[in-house]
C-alpha cells in the first residue's frame, strides 16, 4: 500500500468477528461437512443426476474463483474453500435435470458478480447463492421447474412440489401429503433443498460446533411457526400449517445454511434472533401471498439487506447516556 | 478548451453517462435492445447541439436570475420538435421509447451541457460540444443496448447473433439488468483509466 495514502482511521474487518482458533479454510470445511449428510442422501435419492449437479456447480464455482483471481489480484484466495460451499449451496437448490449450462452459469454468477465484484468473502452485502439463484430465476423460470425435471422418479408421494399445490388450493393442500414422507426427504424439491432430515443432520451439527449462533435458527423458526399459526386464524383457506411450512420446501436449508452465512447475518447476538425472526415471517408471508412457489430465498435476500440496520441494536449503557452514534 | 479538444472530449474524456455520470435515467430505462439505444442517443444528439446553439446565442440576453426557465423553454421546444418528428416519421420507435423522448426535457446532460458550456463559449464551440457530447452519449446508449440485447434476446439491431437453440438470458432486459450492465461498464472504465494513471470517478 502506498505509504503517502491517507489512512483510514477506522479499521473495519470483515465479518465474523469471533475468535475461536480456526482458519477461514477450517470455517468452510465445517459447512461443508455439514453438507455432507445431504449430499450423500441427495446421491441416493436421485442417482449419478443429483451428484452430477453438485459436481458440476462445485467444479464451475472454483473455476471462476482461479480465473477472477488471476486476472483481478485480490486477498480472497480460491484456498479458503468459500467458493466450492457457494457451488454446493446452489447445486442444491437447482433442479436434478438442470442442464449443464443453467448450472455453470449460475456459479459464475454467483462467485463472480456475487462475491468477487463486492470484494470476495467477507465483503458482499448479499448471500451470493441467493443472488446467483435469483438470476436464474429471472432468467429462466421454465428450467428451474422441480416438477418436471423428477417426472421420471418412481416414488409412491404426490409428485408435485408441496408449495405449489399449497398455492392453489390453500389449506386443502396438506391432506395429499405424509408429514413423515415430507421430512424424510421424498418431496419434489431440488437436488438437495428438500432432504429436511439430512440437512436438520447437518444444521444441528453446525450449532453444536458453535459454528453458527443458534439465535438465527430459533428465531428463523419462532418466525416461520408464529407467522403460520396468525395466518391460520386470520386466512384460514389460502395458509398451511406451521409444521408443513418448516417441512415442505426448502425452510430447512433457508434457515440453518443460507441465513446464517457470517458475512450477511447481523454480528451481535440479540440482532440475529431478530433477523432470524424476520427472516422467517417474510418467508410465510412470500409463500402465501406471492406469486413465487417457494419465496424462502426471496426471504433471505431481504433479511440480508435488514442485517446492518438490525446490528444498531445493541445493549444499553448503564450509568451514561446514549450519545446518537449516527 | 481549443476547437479540436471541444469537438473530442465527450467521446472518451468526459463520455455520458459513465463519466458525467449525467443522464442515467434514459440510460437505463430506454436500452432495452441496440435500435432504442441509438434511437434515443440521435434524439439527444439533436436537441444538445440546438439547446446549446440557441442557448449560446442568447447567452449575453438571458437574465443571469431566470436562466434555467430559460433554458427549459429552450429545451422545451426542441423536444417537441423531436418528439413530433418521430412520431410522424418513425412512428414504432417512438411508440418503444414513449415517454422518456418528453423525459429528455429534463435530461440533466442538456441542462448541463448549457449551464456549464453553452452559457459561456462562442455559438461554434458550443455546437461542437453539443455535437461531441451528444455523439459520446448515442454510442454509450447503444454499446449498453447491444450488450443486453445480445444477451437478453439473442439478437443484434434485430439480427439473430446465436443459433436457435441460444437459451437468452433474460436477466439482461429487464430494469435490474440494465443496473448491472452499466454498473460493469462504469467499473471497467475506471479499471482501465486507473491503469492508465488518468482520472476516474470516485465514490
Amino acid at each position: 500500500m502506498n505509504p503517502d495514502a491517507p489512512q483510514s482511521q477506522f479499521n473495519v474487518a470483515a465479518s465474523p468477528h469471533w475468535r475461536d482458533g480456526s482458519s477461514l479454510p477450517g470455517i468452510q470445511q465445517t459447512w461443508l461437512l455439514a453438507l455432507l449428510p445431504a449430499i450423500v442422501a441427495s446421491g441416493v435419492y436421485f442417482g449419478f443426476a443429483g451428484l452430477r449437479v453438485v459436481a458440476l456447480a462445485v467444479v464451475a464455482s472454483v473455476i471462476a474463483e482461479v480465473v477472477w483471481n488471476s486476472l483481478v489480484p485480490n486477498r480472497d484466495f480460491a484456498s479458503n474453500y468459500s467458493s466450492v460451499t457457494m457451488g454446493v449451496l446452489l447445486a442444491f437448490l437447482l433442479p436434478v435435470g438442470a442442464p449443464w449450462w443453467l448450472v455453470v452459469v449460475g456459479s459464475f454468477l454467483t462467485v463472480i458478480i456475487g462475491k468477487k465484484l463486492y470484494g470476495g468473502w467477507g465483503a458482499y452485502p448479499v448471500h451470493p447463492v441467493a443472488l446467483g439463484y435469483a438470476f436464474l430465476a429471472v432468467s429462466w423460470p421454465s428450467r428451474l421447474d422441480y416438477t418436471e425435471s423428477l417426472v421420471a422418479q418412481a416414488w409412491s408421494v404426490t409428485m408435485i412440489e408441496p408449495m405449489r399445490l399449497a398455492k392453489t388450493l390453500g389449506t386443502s393442500a396438506e391432506a395429499s401429503f405424509n408429514l413423515t414422507d415430507l421430512f424424510l426427504g421424498l418431496q419434489v424439491g431440488g437436488v438437495g433443498n428438500a432432504l429436511v432430515l439430512w440437512l436438520l443432520l447437518g444444521g444441528l451439527f453446525l450449532v453444536l460446533v458453535r459454528e453458527i449462533p443458534w439465535q438465527i435458527p430459533v428465531g428463523g423458526i419462532l418466525g416461520v411457526v408464529a407467522c403460520a399459526a396468525l395466518l391460520g386464524v386470520v386466512a384460514a383457506d389460502r395458509s398451511v400449517s406451521p409444521v408443513f411450512h418448516l417441512l415442505a420446501g426448502s425452510t430447512v436449508l433457508m434457515i440453518f445454511f443460507m441465513a446464517p452465512e457470517h458475512t450477511t447475518s447481523p454480528v451481535n447476538p440479540r440482532p440475529m434472533f431478530f433477523y432470524g425472526l424476520l427472516m422467517g415471517v417474510l418467508m410465510v408471508l412470500i409463500r402465501t401471498f406471492s406469486i413465487h412457489v417457494d419465496g424462502a430465498i426471496f426471504a433471505v435476500l431481504l433479511a440480508n439487506f435488514f442485517s446492518p440496520l438490525l446490528d444498531r441494536i445493541t445493549p444499553r449503557i448503564l450509568g451514561q447516556e446514549v450519545q446518537d452514534i449516527a | 478548451m481549443n476547437f479540436r479538444q471541444t469537438l473530442t472530449h465527450g467521446l472518451w474524456r468526459d463520455l455520458p453517462p459513465f463519466r458525467l455520470v449525467l443522464g442515467l435515467c434514459p440510460a437505463l430505462a430506454v436500452t432495452a435492445t441496440a435500435e432504442n439505444g441509438l434511437g434515443m442517443g440521435i434524439a439527444v444528439t439533436f436537441v444538445l447541439i440546438f439547446s446549446n446553439m440557441f442557448i449560446s446565442l442568447l447567452r449575453k440576453v438571458i437574465p443571469d436570475k431566470v436562466r434555467i426557465a430559460s433554458y427549459i423553454v429552450v429545451i422545451a421546444t426542441l423536444v417537441v420538435i423531436v418528439e413530433l418528428a418521430m412520431k410522424a416519421f418513425f412512428f414504432p420507435l417512438s411508440q418503444q421509447l414513449g415517454i422518456y423522448i418528453p423525459l429528455i426535457v429534463v435530461n440533466c446532460i442538456i441542462l448541463g451541457r448549457a449551464e456549464a458550456f453553452a452559457s459561456r463559449n462562442p455559438v461554434h464551440l458550443s455546437m461542437a460540444d453539443g455535437l461531441s457530447v451528444g455523439l459520446g452519449f448515442s454510442m454509450s446508449l447503444t454499446l449498453v443496448g447491444s450488450i443486453r440485447e445480445i444477451l437478453g434476446v439473442g439478437t443484434w439491431f434485430g439480427m439473430a447473433v446465436f443459433p436457435d437453440s441460444f437459451e437468452p438470458f433474460g436477466f439482461m432486459v429487464q430494469a435490474p439488468g440494465a443496473f448491472l450492465c452499466l454498473g460493469l461498464l462504469l467499473g471497467l472504465m475506471n479499471a482501465w483509466s486507473r491503469h492508465r494513471g488518468e482520472f476516474f470517478i470516485q465514490t
